[in-house]
Protein backbone atom coordinates (compact mmCIF):
# COMPACT_ATOMS: atom_id res chain seq x y z
CA UNK A 1 0.00 0.00 0.00
CA UNK A 2 1.48 3.44 -1.27
CA UNK A 3 0.58 7.06 -0.77
CA UNK A 4 1.89 9.10 -3.53
CA UNK A 5 2.39 12.22 -5.07
CA UNK A 6 1.16 13.70 -9.14
CA UNK A 7 1.68 17.37 -9.78
CA UNK A 8 -0.54 17.88 -12.52
CA UNK A 9 -4.11 17.59 -13.93
CA UNK A 10 -6.27 15.02 -12.53
CA UNK A 11 -8.08 14.70 -16.06
CA UNK A 12 -5.23 13.21 -17.45
CA UNK A 13 -4.15 11.58 -14.15
CA UNK A 14 -4.51 7.40 -14.96
CA UNK A 15 -6.51 5.68 -11.59
CA UNK A 16 -9.86 3.68 -11.19
CA UNK A 17 -11.26 6.25 -8.62
CA UNK A 18 -10.73 9.96 -8.29
CA UNK A 19 -12.14 12.38 -5.82
CA UNK A 20 -11.74 16.22 -6.45
CA UNK A 21 -12.13 18.38 -3.24
CA UNK A 22 -14.75 21.33 -3.27
CA UNK A 23 -14.57 24.65 -1.48
CA UNK A 24 -15.43 25.25 1.64
CA UNK A 25 -14.91 21.10 2.46
CA UNK A 26 -11.73 20.63 4.49
CA UNK A 27 -8.95 18.78 3.59
CA UNK A 28 -9.82 16.19 6.20
CA UNK A 29 -13.04 15.91 5.01
CA UNK A 30 -12.15 15.45 2.18
CA UNK A 31 -9.56 12.90 2.29
CA UNK A 32 -11.90 10.79 4.32
CA UNK A 33 -15.05 11.29 1.97
CA UNK A 34 -12.55 10.06 -0.82
CA UNK A 35 -11.71 6.83 1.32
CA UNK A 36 -14.95 5.90 2.11
CA UNK A 37 -16.15 6.14 -1.43
CA UNK A 38 -12.95 4.14 -3.10
CA UNK A 39 -13.64 1.41 -0.46
CA UNK A 40 -17.55 0.93 -1.02
CA UNK A 41 -16.32 0.69 -4.81
CA UNK A 42 -13.52 -1.75 -4.10
CA UNK A 43 -11.08 0.44 -6.06
CA UNK A 44 -7.71 -0.21 -6.38
CA UNK A 45 -6.11 3.50 -6.93
CA UNK A 46 -7.30 6.97 -5.62
CA UNK A 47 -6.55 10.24 -6.98
CA UNK A 48 -7.32 12.92 -4.34
CA UNK A 49 -6.80 16.70 -5.61
CA UNK A 50 -7.62 18.46 -2.10
CA UNK A 51 -9.16 21.94 -2.31
CA UNK A 52 -6.54 23.90 -0.82
CA UNK A 53 -7.54 26.85 0.50
CA UNK A 54 -5.25 30.33 2.12
CA UNK A 55 -7.35 29.21 5.46
CA UNK A 56 -4.92 27.22 6.92
CA UNK A 57 -1.06 27.12 6.00
CA UNK A 58 -0.26 24.51 3.06
CA UNK A 59 2.31 23.24 5.15
CA UNK A 60 -0.34 22.30 7.88
CA UNK A 61 -3.20 21.40 5.43
CA UNK A 62 -0.49 18.95 4.11
CA UNK A 63 -0.03 17.13 6.76
CA UNK A 64 -3.29 17.24 8.12
CA UNK A 65 -3.93 15.24 4.78
CA UNK A 66 -0.88 12.57 5.70
CA UNK A 67 -2.67 12.27 9.31
CA UNK A 68 -5.41 11.77 7.80
CA UNK A 69 -5.12 9.01 5.34
CA UNK A 70 -2.91 7.53 7.51
CA UNK A 71 -5.34 7.68 10.36
CA UNK A 72 -8.35 5.98 8.63
CA UNK A 73 -6.24 3.19 7.08
CA UNK A 74 -4.73 2.08 10.62
CA UNK A 75 -7.81 2.07 11.68
CA UNK A 76 -9.50 -0.56 9.07
CA UNK A 77 -9.17 -4.20 9.54
CA UNK A 78 -10.28 -4.77 5.42
CA UNK A 79 -9.23 -2.26 3.09
CA UNK A 80 -10.78 -4.13 0.40
CA UNK A 81 -8.13 -3.74 -3.00
CA UNK A 82 -7.08 -0.62 -2.69
CA UNK A 83 -3.57 -0.46 -3.09
CA UNK A 84 -2.85 3.19 -3.66
CA UNK A 85 -3.37 6.34 -3.00
CA UNK A 86 -2.36 9.50 -4.75
CA UNK A 87 -2.54 13.16 -3.82
CA UNK A 88 -2.80 15.44 -7.05
CA UNK A 89 -1.59 18.77 -6.75
CA UNK A 90 -1.67 21.48 -9.08
CA UNK A 91 2.20 23.47 -7.79
CA UNK A 92 5.59 22.61 -7.26
CA UNK A 93 4.76 24.78 -4.25
CA UNK A 94 1.91 22.49 -3.08
CA UNK A 95 3.93 19.09 -4.23
CA UNK A 96 6.53 20.00 -2.24
CA UNK A 97 4.76 20.80 0.95
CA UNK A 98 3.16 17.62 0.47
CA UNK A 99 6.46 15.66 0.43
CA UNK A 100 7.85 17.17 3.29
CA UNK A 101 4.37 16.19 4.98
CA UNK A 102 4.88 12.55 3.13
CA UNK A 103 8.26 11.69 4.07
CA UNK A 104 7.68 12.53 7.82
CA UNK A 105 4.19 11.06 8.02
CA UNK A 106 5.67 7.98 6.51
CA UNK A 107 9.56 7.97 6.86
CA UNK A 108 11.39 5.44 5.96
CA UNK A 109 15.14 4.95 6.36
CA UNK A 110 17.10 1.88 5.25
CA UNK A 111 15.90 0.00 2.00
CA UNK B 1 35.23 -15.21 -24.40
CA UNK B 2 32.94 -17.28 -22.32
CA UNK B 3 30.24 -14.83 -20.27
CA UNK B 4 31.35 -14.80 -16.87
CA UNK B 5 28.85 -16.32 -13.88
CA UNK B 6 26.46 -14.21 -12.92
CA UNK B 7 26.72 -15.21 -9.08
CA UNK B 8 30.63 -14.17 -9.54
CA UNK B 9 29.62 -10.59 -10.78
CA UNK B 10 26.37 -9.63 -9.36
CA UNK B 11 25.90 -8.55 -5.64
CA UNK B 12 23.39 -11.06 -4.28
CA UNK B 13 25.42 -14.06 -5.71
CA UNK B 14 23.30 -15.93 -7.67
CA UNK B 15 22.56 -16.78 -11.13
CA UNK B 16 24.21 -19.27 -13.41
CA UNK B 17 25.84 -18.54 -16.76
CA UNK B 18 24.34 -16.43 -19.63
CA UNK B 19 24.60 -17.17 -23.09
CA UNK B 20 25.70 -13.66 -23.89
CA UNK B 21 27.47 -10.70 -21.59
CA UNK B 22 26.64 -7.49 -22.57
CA UNK B 23 28.80 -4.53 -21.57
CA UNK B 24 28.60 -1.64 -23.45
CA UNK B 25 30.59 1.64 -23.09
CA UNK B 26 28.27 4.34 -24.91
CA UNK B 27 24.50 4.85 -24.58
CA UNK B 28 24.69 4.41 -28.41
CA UNK B 29 26.73 0.99 -28.10
CA UNK B 30 23.92 -0.34 -25.79
CA UNK B 31 20.98 0.85 -28.76
CA UNK B 32 22.90 -0.99 -30.86
CA UNK B 33 23.23 -4.30 -29.09
CA UNK B 34 19.44 -3.99 -28.21
CA UNK B 35 19.03 -3.77 -32.20
CA UNK B 36 21.88 -6.73 -32.92
CA UNK B 37 19.84 -8.82 -30.24
CA UNK B 38 16.30 -7.95 -31.28
CA UNK B 39 17.65 -8.87 -34.78
CA UNK B 40 18.60 -12.64 -33.39
CA UNK B 41 15.67 -13.19 -31.16
CA UNK B 42 17.69 -13.50 -28.02
CA UNK B 43 15.46 -12.48 -25.13
CA UNK B 44 18.04 -10.31 -22.54
CA UNK B 45 17.89 -9.15 -18.88
CA UNK B 46 19.74 -5.80 -18.15
CA UNK B 47 21.30 -5.58 -14.43
CA UNK B 48 23.07 -3.43 -12.39
CA UNK B 49 24.50 -4.48 -9.28
CA UNK B 50 22.29 -6.87 -8.42
CA UNK B 51 21.71 -5.27 -5.70
CA UNK B 52 17.56 -5.14 -5.20
CA UNK B 53 17.29 -8.36 -7.38
CA UNK B 54 17.79 -11.89 -6.98
CA UNK B 55 18.77 -13.61 -10.26
CA UNK B 56 17.08 -17.28 -10.40
CA UNK B 57 19.69 -20.48 -10.42
CA UNK B 58 20.98 -22.08 -13.74
CA UNK B 59 22.10 -20.83 -16.66
CA UNK B 60 20.03 -17.99 -18.83
CA UNK B 61 19.38 -19.21 -22.80
CA UNK B 62 19.69 -14.86 -23.35
CA UNK B 63 21.83 -12.19 -22.83
CA UNK B 64 22.69 -10.16 -19.99
CA UNK B 65 22.86 -6.43 -19.93
CA UNK B 66 25.77 -4.93 -17.30
CA UNK B 67 26.17 -1.06 -17.01
CA UNK B 68 28.94 -1.38 -15.23
CA UNK B 69 31.08 0.47 -18.16
CA UNK B 70 28.83 3.54 -18.22
CA UNK B 71 30.21 4.89 -15.59
CA UNK B 72 30.56 8.95 -16.93
CA UNK B 73 29.85 11.92 -14.36
CA UNK B 74 30.00 15.46 -15.15
CA UNK B 75 29.44 17.89 -12.96
CA UNK B 76 28.61 21.53 -14.30
CA UNK B 77 27.63 23.78 -11.80
CA UNK B 78 24.86 22.15 -9.75
CA UNK B 79 23.88 19.93 -12.83
CA UNK B 80 25.68 16.27 -12.81
CA UNK B 81 25.56 14.21 -15.99
CA UNK B 82 25.85 10.28 -14.67
CA UNK B 83 26.45 7.06 -16.06
CA UNK B 84 24.02 4.67 -15.05
CA UNK B 85 26.69 2.36 -13.81
CA UNK B 86 27.94 4.96 -11.33
CA UNK B 87 28.17 3.45 -8.40
CA UNK B 88 25.83 5.49 -5.23
CA UNK B 89 27.91 5.74 -2.97
CA UNK B 90 31.16 7.55 -5.29
CA UNK B 91 28.34 9.44 -6.86
CA UNK B 92 27.55 10.94 -3.18
CA UNK B 93 31.17 11.22 -2.30
CA UNK B 94 32.02 12.95 -5.72
CA UNK B 95 28.83 15.80 -5.24
CA UNK B 96 30.04 16.29 -1.60
CA UNK B 97 33.47 17.07 -2.70
CA UNK B 98 32.22 19.30 -5.52
CA UNK B 99 30.63 21.27 -2.66
CA UNK B 100 26.81 20.04 -3.34
CA UNK B 101 24.16 19.20 -1.38
CA UNK B 102 20.58 16.89 -1.36
CA UNK B 103 22.29 13.50 -2.37
CA UNK B 104 23.66 12.63 1.26
CA UNK B 105 21.05 10.18 1.54
CA UNK B 106 23.25 8.36 -0.92
CA UNK B 107 25.99 7.24 0.72
CA UNK B 108 26.33 3.32 1.16
CA UNK B 109 23.36 3.13 -0.52
CA UNK B 110 23.80 0.04 -2.32
CA UNK B 111 23.60 -0.10 -5.84
CA UNK B 112 24.38 1.96 -9.48
CA UNK B 113 22.33 5.39 -10.44
CA UNK B 114 20.33 3.15 -13.04
CA UNK B 115 19.12 1.08 -10.28
CA UNK B 116 18.25 3.69 -8.08
CA UNK B 117 16.32 5.93 -10.85
CA UNK B 118 14.26 2.57 -12.26
CA UNK B 119 12.82 1.85 -9.29
CA UNK B 120 12.74 5.48 -7.30
CA UNK B 121 14.42 4.48 -4.09
CA UNK B 122 13.66 6.38 -0.81
CA UNK B 123 15.91 6.17 1.92
CA UNK B 124 16.71 8.05 4.95
CA UNK B 125 14.30 10.89 3.75
CA UNK B 126 15.58 11.11 0.82
CA UNK B 127 13.82 10.17 -2.88
CA UNK B 128 16.38 10.28 -6.23
CA UNK B 129 12.71 11.82 -7.93
CA UNK B 130 13.80 15.07 -6.53
CA UNK B 131 16.74 15.39 -7.89
CA UNK B 132 16.66 13.88 -11.10
CA UNK B 133 16.05 16.36 -13.97
CA UNK B 134 16.46 13.99 -16.95
CA UNK B 135 16.62 10.47 -17.99
CA UNK B 136 17.70 8.90 -20.98
CA UNK B 137 17.13 5.15 -21.72
CA UNK B 138 17.29 2.41 -24.33
CA UNK B 139 14.22 0.95 -24.96
CA UNK B 140 13.73 -2.58 -25.95
CA UNK B 141 13.50 -1.82 -29.36
CA UNK B 142 16.88 0.09 -29.40
CA UNK B 143 15.62 3.70 -29.43
CA UNK B 144 17.21 6.30 -27.47
CA UNK B 145 15.11 8.26 -25.97
CA UNK B 146 15.08 11.22 -23.67
CA UNK B 147 12.60 11.94 -20.91
CA UNK B 148 12.73 15.42 -18.85
CA UNK B 149 9.42 15.86 -17.01
CA UNK B 150 10.06 13.98 -13.94
CA UNK B 151 6.24 13.49 -12.88
CA UNK B 152 6.09 10.97 -16.31
CA UNK B 153 8.65 8.76 -15.37
CA UNK B 154 8.31 8.95 -11.33
CA UNK B 155 4.74 7.19 -10.65
CA UNK B 156 5.41 7.44 -6.66
CA UNK B 157 6.70 4.82 -4.02
CA UNK B 158 9.51 3.15 -5.39
CA UNK B 159 7.97 2.73 -8.66
CA UNK B 160 8.45 4.41 -12.18
CA UNK B 161 7.00 3.60 -15.52
CA UNK B 162 10.43 2.08 -16.37
CA UNK B 163 9.85 -0.76 -14.02
CA UNK B 164 6.66 -1.73 -16.54
CA UNK B 165 7.45 -0.23 -20.12
CA UNK B 166 11.14 -1.86 -19.88
CA UNK B 167 13.29 1.37 -20.96
CA UNK B 168 16.88 0.80 -20.04
CA UNK B 169 18.17 3.62 -17.61
CA UNK B 170 21.72 4.54 -19.28
CA UNK B 171 22.22 8.31 -17.83
CA UNK B 172 20.56 11.22 -15.28
CA UNK B 173 20.78 15.08 -14.97
CA UNK B 174 20.64 15.87 -11.41
CA UNK B 175 20.26 18.55 -9.90
CA UNK B 176 21.77 19.52 -6.58
CA UNK B 177 21.75 22.71 -4.18
CA UNK B 178 24.65 24.74 -2.80
CA UNK B 179 24.12 23.71 1.42
CA UNK B 180 25.53 23.51 4.79
CA UNK B 181 28.01 20.86 3.92
CA UNK B 182 28.82 19.93 7.59
CA UNK B 183 25.22 18.73 7.16
CA UNK B 184 25.61 17.13 4.54
CA UNK B 185 28.84 15.37 5.61
CA UNK B 186 27.05 14.54 8.91
CA UNK B 187 23.85 12.73 6.78
CA UNK B 188 26.69 10.89 5.27
CA UNK B 189 28.20 9.80 8.22
CA UNK B 190 24.66 9.09 10.04
CA UNK B 191 23.62 6.04 6.97
CA UNK B 192 26.90 4.94 6.59
CA UNK B 193 26.93 4.11 10.22
CA UNK B 194 23.12 3.55 10.43
CA UNK B 195 23.62 0.55 7.69
CA UNK B 196 27.19 -0.97 8.78
CA UNK B 197 25.48 -1.30 12.75
CA UNK B 198 22.34 -3.10 10.95
CA UNK B 199 25.43 -5.48 9.80
CA UNK B 200 23.73 -4.98 6.00
CA UNK B 201 27.21 -5.47 4.49
CA UNK B 202 28.73 -8.37 6.42
CA UNK B 203 27.14 -10.73 3.72
CA UNK B 204 25.63 -10.48 0.22
CA UNK B 205 21.82 -9.63 0.40
CA UNK B 206 19.19 -7.56 -1.53
CA UNK B 207 18.12 -5.15 0.71
CA UNK B 208 15.31 -4.76 1.92
CA UNK B 209 13.32 -7.87 0.86
CA UNK B 210 10.02 -6.38 1.03
CA UNK B 211 8.26 -2.87 0.54
CA UNK B 212 6.96 -1.17 3.64
CA UNK B 213 3.21 -0.81 3.65
CA UNK B 214 2.27 2.42 4.83
CA UNK B 215 -1.69 1.42 5.34
CA UNK B 216 -0.10 -0.52 8.25
CA UNK B 217 1.63 2.08 9.88
CA UNK B 218 4.62 -0.17 11.08
CA UNK B 219 7.55 -0.98 8.76
CA UNK B 220 8.19 -4.28 7.37
CA UNK B 221 10.99 -4.90 9.53
CA UNK B 222 8.83 -4.54 12.61
CA UNK B 223 6.28 -6.92 11.66
CA UNK B 224 9.12 -9.62 10.50
CA UNK B 225 11.23 -8.97 13.15
CA UNK B 226 7.34 -9.90 15.77
CA UNK B 227 6.80 -12.83 13.69
CA UNK B 228 10.43 -14.24 14.69
CA UNK B 229 11.22 -14.59 11.85
CA UNK B 230 14.94 -13.60 13.02
CA UNK B 231 15.64 -17.03 13.71
CA UNK B 232 15.09 -18.63 10.17
CA UNK B 233 17.42 -20.10 7.99
CA UNK B 234 17.16 -22.55 5.38
CA UNK B 235 19.82 -23.86 2.49
CA UNK B 236 22.09 -21.13 3.06
CA UNK B 237 20.03 -18.54 3.50
CA UNK B 238 19.64 -16.51 6.35
CA UNK B 239 17.31 -13.94 7.95
CA UNK B 240 19.79 -11.49 8.93
CA UNK B 241 20.20 -11.07 12.96
CA UNK B 242 20.22 -7.42 12.93
CA UNK B 243 17.48 -6.39 10.18
CA UNK B 244 14.50 -9.10 9.88
CA UNK B 245 13.69 -7.68 6.31
CA UNK B 246 17.24 -8.86 5.03
CA UNK B 247 18.08 -12.29 3.80
CA UNK B 248 21.65 -13.09 3.69
CA UNK B 249 22.85 -15.42 1.36
CA UNK B 250 25.68 -17.59 3.09
CA UNK B 251 25.68 -20.19 -0.05
CA UNK B 252 22.30 -20.60 -0.87
CA UNK B 253 20.77 -20.85 -4.59
CA UNK B 254 18.07 -18.52 -5.57
CA UNK B 255 15.63 -21.24 -5.15
CA UNK B 256 16.37 -21.21 -1.28
CA UNK B 257 16.37 -17.54 -0.83
CA UNK B 258 12.83 -17.52 -2.55
CA UNK B 259 11.74 -20.35 -0.48
CA UNK B 260 13.02 -18.46 2.92
CA UNK B 261 11.18 -15.64 1.53
CA UNK B 262 8.08 -17.09 1.25
CA UNK B 263 8.41 -18.64 4.70
CA UNK B 264 9.10 -14.91 6.51
CA UNK B 265 5.80 -13.35 4.33
CA UNK B 266 3.83 -16.24 5.68
CA UNK B 267 4.67 -15.98 9.22
CA UNK B 268 3.66 -11.91 8.69
CA UNK B 269 0.61 -12.75 7.31
CA UNK B 270 -0.62 -15.26 9.88
CA UNK B 271 0.45 -13.13 12.89
CA UNK B 272 -0.54 -9.98 11.25
CA UNK B 273 -3.06 -10.06 8.63
CA UNK B 274 -0.23 -8.05 6.17
CA UNK B 275 0.44 -9.65 3.42
CA UNK B 276 3.75 -8.11 2.20
CA UNK B 277 5.18 -7.00 -1.27
CA UNK B 278 8.03 -8.30 -2.90
CA UNK B 279 10.68 -5.20 -3.17
CA UNK B 280 13.15 -7.83 -4.56
CA UNK B 281 13.23 -7.85 -7.88
CA UNK B 282 13.01 -11.64 -9.27
CA UNK B 283 15.12 -11.76 -12.13
CA UNK B 284 14.72 -14.63 -14.62
CA UNK B 285 12.50 -17.41 -14.62
CA UNK B 286 10.67 -18.42 -11.30
CA UNK B 287 9.98 -22.32 -10.86
CA UNK B 288 7.24 -23.34 -11.88
CA UNK B 289 6.28 -24.74 -8.59
CA UNK B 290 6.63 -21.73 -6.70
CA UNK B 291 4.92 -18.92 -9.35
CA UNK B 292 1.50 -19.33 -8.00
CA UNK B 293 2.85 -18.91 -4.27
CA UNK B 294 5.30 -16.14 -5.55
CA UNK B 295 3.19 -13.71 -7.01
CA UNK B 296 -0.27 -14.60 -4.93
CA UNK B 297 -1.69 -11.11 -3.51
CA UNK B 298 -4.15 -11.73 -0.28
CA UNK B 299 -6.16 -8.60 0.65
CA UNK B 300 -5.18 -6.96 4.17
CA UNK B 301 -6.91 -8.60 7.21
CA UNK B 302 -5.65 -6.89 10.25
CA UNK B 303 -4.88 -8.15 12.93
CA UNK B 304 -6.10 -4.88 15.13
CA UNK B 305 -4.96 -6.26 18.53
CA UNK B 306 -1.66 -7.32 17.68
CA UNK B 307 -1.12 -4.72 15.35
CA UNK B 308 -1.64 -1.63 17.48
CA UNK B 309 0.83 -2.26 20.65
CA UNK B 310 3.18 -2.23 17.59
CA UNK B 311 2.04 1.20 16.41
CA UNK B 312 2.38 2.90 19.31
CA UNK B 313 5.98 1.30 19.37
CA UNK B 314 6.59 2.71 16.33
CA UNK B 315 5.71 6.08 16.86
CA UNK B 316 7.83 6.65 20.44
CA UNK B 317 10.57 5.65 18.15
CA UNK B 318 9.85 7.85 15.73
CA UNK B 319 9.05 10.70 17.99
CA UNK B 320 12.63 10.01 19.81
CA UNK B 321 14.21 10.13 17.00
CA UNK B 322 12.63 12.94 15.01
CA UNK B 323 14.25 15.91 16.31
CA UNK B 324 17.77 14.37 15.27
CA UNK B 325 16.39 13.06 11.87
CA UNK B 326 14.40 15.92 10.71
CA UNK B 327 17.21 18.13 10.53
CA UNK B 328 18.76 15.86 8.22
CA UNK B 329 16.21 14.62 5.85
CA UNK B 330 16.87 15.80 1.85
CA UNK B 331 20.23 16.80 2.97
Amino acid sequence: MAIDLYQGDISTFSCDSEFVGKDGVTVKSTCESALHEVLANNGRHLAVEPFLTARSSLDKESIVAMETVKNFLQNLKHRGGLRRVTFILGSGEHYRSFQDALFSTFPEEDS
Amino acid sequence: MAAPLLKDILYYQTGGRCQEFVEPATIAELAAAIKRLNAKGTSFIPVGAGTNSLFMDGDYSGAVISFRKLDALEISGKKIRVGAGVDNTFFSEAVYNAGLAGAGWMNRLPGQIGGTVRMNARCYGGEISQIVREVTVVTRSGDIVTYNEPKNMFRGYKDTIFMTNGDLVCEAVIELRSGDMQEVRSKMDFCAKDRIGKGQFTHPSCGCVFKNDYAVGVSSGMLLEEAKVKLMKHAGAEVSPAHANFVFNKGATARSILELSVMMREAVWVMFGVWLEYEMEILGAVPKDLELTIFEERPASYNLEKLTPLRDRMKAALARSSSGQDTLNSV
